[in-house]
């Protein structure tokens, strides 16, 4: 029998990017809250520069829930599954994956949030992608801008607006939404490599700007500035400047006295009662089963573990999974179509680019060739992509480069990478993404975790619209890298995503209770006192990382829950 | 761990750019990933290492160690365009294997016990780790003094 515990007023699943958001407004609302995570606290001094442990090996010290999940991946109905990655893309700790991601802390464009209305007004009904279930969002652009402005000054976020009330302002996007105030600091500093990239981008008429990041450009809030030492891509900050949640919400809220963390802690079922309320949390912690009594549930894990554990939540009232009588979980899924390294554009220069040091986030950007700031008539796709170049090269990576044709060991390739370790560089390309018929998580039940529960299955088959946008996009980025003087430009072509760090969909927000799993407020349509924060929320991915949109979700999704006590509890 | 030797030795030679995966001491950082980190591994690798062995007395009927470095070559090249058979699930996969973990001997931290006296870090011209860098380091086309130092505090 599980050992029960003392009720709380709100159990969370997962603290990391988006339940560490959210235990920060409920917390500061006088809720108690348990906050229940799988991994546990890191301590920075032990976050080293060490391309074989982050990368590599993907931080093997750490809590390993997740890589014993992998999810399986295949790309047709009927095919067969995929040889599964050794390392899960994300990570287990009090933090999660803001522990060591890039940090790119971009909001989503507004056309992104209307994109059925928005193309079928330009361009007919039939510039729908075939297939796509795609609806509009809920709610709009200007309805999350205060909750991102929220978290973009709570966690501190560096940049440089190009929108501020309707004033544009071309050292930031112009093509951006309006926003009410300025960054909380200003951008990253820009590199040889960058101004290179920006020169260049001018020359063609383009529109480049420094990108948004969690990461503190000087001093905020206690913590310093960046220092760019260049293992910040799967590393941790040794130095709290990349702004987790780690290292800023968590702690604000567990100053408040009412969030409490229960860390090495393995949810394995969300419980509801005999009316089909969500009545707590099942977890494993060294070796004892406990249950955890709540009011309300916030399921905050990764998008593939929120289907997963929906989908293992079975009960009278929910033969099929928790929230799934309309068999909408897992759903709409749909991983980012990212162009990047061998399945992206690279390009060799004739000199030294020196993009060792820094951080993604300190890169060149562009939006002229993303969402719908572009005439897509006769181009047989919508949406776009943001171009982005970047700084932060590890040694094995680049010793692994594109050989141009040149052999791939011995003396010669010894001479070639001598020459040319230092000089070329690949773009991080993230296009536009929909949901279709066919893309979606369930479970598989030939492949259990070591608990015996079968792991998620992804079936991600290939677009049309987002392999013709694709290709469109590494177009203009080998354009833009030949316009920098590079003097060879290879593009490869791309798979449709597997395992990914922007995973979507699976229990997507809509008004319609019939194609959608939670509300406009981010709680379940069948369970009222379940909440989904996340990505797995979102119905459209646009052309820029997840991060930022999912946590402004989640605090407007806590301040809903807070300010809505009685009407959701009763 | 003869077989492993010379492969790499072929993968990264030892010429006049420096020293080469065997010297640079590539050949720990596989046996030492493979007492730990890649255990799992072991048995799935030892397979395909016997497969090479297997093949190699076929073509050549002596062990790939005994081989000339041309004939080494040769082979290896055969394994990367997939036109040896007998491997599972095929040559290439394994000849990718072998040199992504060649590679990360070579060029990854000394403390795993490759890139010995830096050999990796300074065929490319890779500076090191450092806990700051500044404006100055980050420019294009001037070198940065390169530390020679580990990640991890060793040296």
């Amino acid at each position: 029998m599980a050992i029960k515990l003392k009720p709380v007023d709100v159990a969370t699943i997962g603290l990391g990017g988006a339940g560490g958001v959210a235990v920060l407004p409920l917390a500061q609302a006088g809720l108690k809250i348990a906050g229940i995570e799988a991994g546990t606290w890191l301590d920075p001094h032990s976050f080293r520069p060490d391309e074989i442990n982050n990368n590599v090996r993907g931080w093997p010290d750490s809590v390993q829930k997740a890589n014993r999940e992998v999810p399986t991946v295949r790309n047709s109905l009927n095919g067969p599954i995929l040889p599964r990655p050794a390392v899960h893309a994300m990570m287990n700790a009090v933090g999660g994956t803001t522990l060591h991601y890039w940090a790119q802390s971009w909001r989503l464009n507004p056309w992104d949030f209307k994109v059925r209305t928005r193309a079928t007004e330009r361009y007919g009904n039939p510039a729908i992608p075939a297939g796509s279930t795609l609806e509009d969002w809920p709610l709009t652009y200007d309805e999350l801008e205060p909750y991102y402005d929220t978290v973009e000054h709570a966690i501190g976020v560096s940049g440089k607006a190009g929108n501020i009330q309707g004033k544009l302002d071309p050292l930031g996007n112009v093509y951006e939404g309006p926003r009410a105030r300025e960054y909380p600091m200003p951008a990253l500093r820009s590199t040889g490599f960058t101004e290179l990239m920006r020169e260049a981008a001018i020359r063609l008429g383009w529109k480049p700007f420094r990108p948004p990041a969690a990461i503190n450009s000087e001093e905020y809030d206690g913590r310093p500035g960046c220092v760019f030492h260049g293992y910040c891509n799967r590393g941790g900050c040794h130095i709290q400047a990349k702004n987790s949640t780690a290292v800023t919400t968590i702690p604000a809220a567990i100053k408040t006295r009412n969030l409490t963390v229960f860390d090495r802690a393995h949810v394995t079922r969300i419980a509801v009662d005999a009316n089909g309320r969500a009545s707590g949390v099942t977890y494993l912690r060294g070796g004892k089963e406990y249950f955890q009594p709540a009011a309300v549930v916030l399921l905050a894990s990764y998008t593939y573990e929120n289907t997963r554990l929906l989908l293992l939540s079975k009960s009278k009232a929910f033969p099929k999974g928790l929230s799934n009588n309309r068999g909408q979980v897992g759903r709409h899924y749909f991983g980012h179509w990212v162009a990047a390294g061998n399945g992206g554009v690279i390009a060799l220069f004739p000199f030294d680019l020196n993009v060792w040091y820094g951080t993604p986030a300190q890169g060149m950007v562009l939006d002229d060739w993303a969402d719908d700031n572009y005439d897509h008539s006769g181009l047989g796709f919508i949406g776009g992509t943001n171009l982005h170049v970047y700084n932060e090269m590890h040694p094995i990576q680049s010793a692994g480069m594109e050989t141009f044709g040149e052999p791939a060991f011995g003396s010669r390739w010894k001479s070639f990478i001598h020459q040319n370790a230092a000089r070329w560089n690949t773009a991080h390309l993230q296009t536009s993404t929909f949901p279709y018929e066919n893309n979606f998580l369930d479970l598989d039940d030939t492949v259990l975790d070591p608990l015996g529960d079968p792991v998620c299955r992804i079936t991600s088959l290939p677009r049309q619209n987002e392999l013709r946008a694709v290709d469109f996009a590494q177009r203009k980025m080998e354009e833009w890298y030949r316009a920098a003087g590079a003097i060879k430009v290879v593009r490869r072509p791309m798979n449709p995503p597997g395992v990914s760090t922007h995973a979507y969909g699976g229990t997507r927000m809509g008004d319609n209770a019939e194609t959608n799993v939670v509300n406009r407020w981010g709680f379940s349509h069948e369970v009222p006192n379940l909440g989904i924060l996340g990505a797995s929320v979102m119905g459209t991915s646009g052309a820029r990382n997840p991060t930022l949109t999912l946590q402004a979700l989640s605090w407007r999704t806590a301040d809903h829950l807070a300010r809505n006590w009685k009407s959701i509890t009763l | 761990m003869r077989l492993i030797d010379a492969v790499v030795n072929r993968l990264i030679p030892t010429d006049e750019l420096g020293p080469g995966a065997r010297e640079a001491g590539v050949p720990i950082y596989f046996e030492r990933s493979f007492a730990g980190h890649l255990s799992g591994e072991r048995s799935v690798f030892s397979a395909g290492l016997a497969a090479m062995e297997a093949a190699a007395r076929a073509r050549h009927n002596n062990a790939f160690a005994q081989l000339s470095p041309d004939q080494q070559d040769e082979f290896l090249n055969a394994m990367e365009k997939n036109d040896v058979s007998d491997f599972r699930p095929d040559s290439r996969t394994f000849f990718n294997r072998i040199r992504q973990l060649t590679l990360e001997g070579m060029f990854g931290d000394p403390w795993y016990g490759g890139n010995r006296g830096f050999a990796g870090w300074d065929l490319i011209r890779y500076p090191g780790p450092r806990m700051a860098v500044s404006a100055e380091d980050q420019k294009l086309r001037e070198p940065v003094k390169p530390l020679r130092t580990s990640g991890r505090g060793g040296r």
